[in-house]
């Protein structure tokens, strides 16, 4: 059941990149993305990670992705149009490439089935006190590295879009 | 896992403090940025010197010797990694001074600047120090995103934006190669630590395979931040279009970031994998110094000049890290860096990187010291005559541009005689004589600014002033170009000291 889920999630997910990158429409695109995201979360409730199946939904296929459609459409979403021709030229792949994912999606779920059961997880396993245990103990540093990657974005966001070129703390 | 952590964090704050302080100290300095309002700038590259050097203190305070490791594993703070950060930070100051009297006559300030540097130094010694594959992508990451907007975030400069755009892009497609050879390593080992992955790879675990394409995938993302040739395409736009004190910045520090963990990620691989390993970064070294060296003949504009050369340098450093994972600096279970010549290559390779640093350093300095707000100082022609107008600014060019090529006695002669002499040590005398040929071809293009400078007559248009802090900053830099070519042997000992107690 398993690992039904979990190939059945990544077919779909790899459909929602192919099709995200394919879009001429940037709100079209972007709502792509937010399939392939949500068929991500599946893939991690596959794989026993309740927790972080719901964040991905919440956070990225919620939070993220509403707050990228709204500036594509605050932008009036950018259709290209004068490329018409040189993206409508290599249309084959997205024709091709779906249907050769399945198929090696479900070739592999089917010599998988005959493999080892997946190994049974402790109880509690990816609940979110073993994430925050992880995160803020072995992980710790990861953790706070990425708060100053982000950090640095922040800035770096503020100073490349500021037209003025003046940072708000100057 | 479970209990809590802070007691097991409070013994290791002494060995992190380093890491502490520059990471607070980025936001100390955008903190009084934003509380300080005055016209000029100065306290800011002050601040961020101190910050600098009190790091180096605290680098300093548990004297040195002795790895060890911290956070679960995550860094393995010792010798080598102090090393590199010594080096960061040397490069780091050097940049704030010519950074400072870059804004200082253009007379407009980059309040971003600073605090991005010291952050962009933070990931450099998390680099350097990472034994995670976690805290490999993760300091990286910060060191990149500092560097794309200190490379693009020049007010009203569209070059400056290109720059920064480009190499934002290919950056960040370049992190996916290694985040995707991460995952296949992960895969492999079932485990981000080194140790993990290196225990999967000695018990010879089935899927090879997995192993070879993630070390392969790993190897591009590596080989984008390095310049290597295949992936050094960014590598002339970025640092022409970059203003020169970022370009400095980026060919010499961040080169050493990248060969930190390139030397460490190679001699993890290495023992197991060598059939894969070993030709494939032979064959890059050898593209790698000749298309450098060859493109850089052809260049007109200094500063694609000197980023055809750190790419050629950058050949140079692979020949090195091929001699560190060779099989004569043995090959069986972990390395034996007891050994003679792993010793040797490790040393040359820590000291090349030292000796590229110092005269990089001057020759973008002195370039920086010659721009004008708008428009920086990067056609060759019109150096012509500098000699006479600037005569110190000419001079410390000249004995970066010497250094570069390799001839004594400058400091860059050394490198190149102990990374070659490692080389023929290993018994790679094919591989020796590439480089040697290589430098050779290097000569001309070196040289050839040297004559402008020195040979040619002046022409209207020549560059003709010169910062007076930037000179002198790059002047101290030649003095040391000089110094250590002639007395080399105390920090050569020193890096040899490094590999000779260490164990990846």
């Amino acid at each position: 059941m398993e690992a039904f889920l979990f190939f059945s999630c990544g077919a779909l997910m790899l459909l929602g990149g192919v099709m995200m990158v394919l879009q001429r429409s940037a709100v079209v695109a972007a709502l792509w993305l937010v399939f392939a995201f949500i068929a991500a979360s599946g893939v991690f409730a596959a794989l026993s990670a309740p927790f972080l199946a719901i964040m991905q939904v919440l956070v990225y296929a919620g939070a993220i992705m509403v707050l990228f459609l709204f500036v594509i459409m605050m932008l009036q979403g950018p259709v290209l149009e004068g490329e018409r021709k040189r993206l409508a030229l290599p249309m084959w792949p997205a024709v091709a490439i779906p249907p050769v994912a399945v198929l090696v999606l479900v070739g592999s779920w089917l010599s998988r089935r005959h493999a080892e059961a997946l190994p049974v997880q402790p109880a509690g396993f990816g609940s979110p006190g073993q994430v925050a245990d992880l995160l803020l103990g072995r992980y710790l540093l990861a953790f706070e590295l990425i708060s100053i990657v982000l950090l640095v974005a922040i800035i770096g966001a503020l100073a490349l879009g500021n037209r003025e070129r003046k940072l708000p703390w100057s | 896992m479970n209990g809590f952590i802070a007691p097991a964090i409070g013994d290791q704050i002494g060995v992190l403090l380093p890491y502490l302080i520059v990471a607070g100290g980025g936001l100390l300095v955008m903190l009084v940025d934003a509380l300080v309002r005055t016209k000029r700038k100065d306290h800011l590259s002050f601040l961020t010197m101190a910050v600098l050097l009190l790091s180096v203190l605290a680098q300093m305070r548990g004297g040195f010797g002795g790895e060890s490791v911290v956070l679960s594993g995550m860094l393995t703070v010792g010798d080598y990694s102090r090393y590199f950060n010594f080096l960061f930070v040397g490069c780091a100051v050097l940049t704030t001074v010519f950074a400072g009297a870059a804004f200082e006559r253009s007379g407009r300030q980059r309040p971003e600047f600073f605090p991005l540097l010291l952050f962009c130094v933070l990931g450099m010694m998390v680099l350097a120090a990472a034994s995670d594959l976690l805290t490999v992508f993760l300091g990286i990451e910060t060191m990149s995103l500092s560097l794309y907007v200190l490379a693009g975030g020049v007010r009203g400069n569209v070059r400056s934006a290109e720059a920064g755009f480009k190499y934002l892009l290919l950056g960040g497609f370049a992190s996916a190669f290694l985040l995707m050879g991460m995952a296949l390593l992960y895969g492999f080992s079932g485990g981000t630590a080194f140790s993990d992955i290196a225990r999967a790879l000695a018990a010879g675990a089935s899927d090879r395979g997995l192993a070879v394409l993630g070390g392969g995938l790993m190897l591009i993302g590596f080989g984008f931040k390095v310049a290597m040739v295949p992936f050094h395409m960014w590598t002339p736009d970025v640092y022409d279009g970059a203003p020169a004190y970022v370009s400095g910045f980026m060919a010499t520090a961040v080169k050493a970031a990248g060969f930190a963990i390139l030397a460490r990620f190679a001699c993890l691989m290495q023992p197991q994998l060598a059939f894969s390993w070993y030709p494939v970064l032979v064959g890059l070294a050898i593209v790698t110094m000749s298309v450098g060296n060859l493109v850089a003949l052809a260049q007109n504009n200094i500063k694609r000049l000197l980023a055809w050369s750190s790419i050629a340098h950058a050949g140079y450093l692979l020949v090195g890290i091929v001699t560190l994972i060779s099989p004569a600096a043995g090959n069986s279970g972990q390395m034996m860096l007891g050994r003679e010549v792993g010793e040797s290559a490790g040393a040359a390779l820590l000291f090349y990187l030292l000796a590229y640093s110092l005269m990089n350093l001057a020759a973008f300095g002195i370039v920086g010291a010659l721009s004008k707000a708008d428009k920086e100082a990067d056609e060759i022609e019109r150096y012509a005559g500098l000699s006479r107008r600037k005569p110190l600014a000419a001079a410390v060019l000249a004995i970066a541009m010497l250094s570069l090529a390799g001839i004594p006695p400058m400091v860059g002669f050394m490198s190149k005689f102990y990374l070659f002499s490692a080389v023929v040590r290993a018994g790679l005398v094919p591989l020796a004589i590439v480089g040697v040929i290589n430098s050779l071809v290097s000569v001309y293009y070196y040289l050839r600014v040297i004559v402008v400078m020195y040979m040619k007559q002046p022409e209207d248009g020549g560059y003709d002033s010169a910062d007076t802090v930037a000179v002198s900053a790059a002047a101290v830099l030649a003095g040391l170009v000089l110094l250590l070519g002639v007395m080399p042997d105390s920090v050569h000992r020193a890096a040899q000291e490094i590999f000779r107690q260490i164990t990846f």
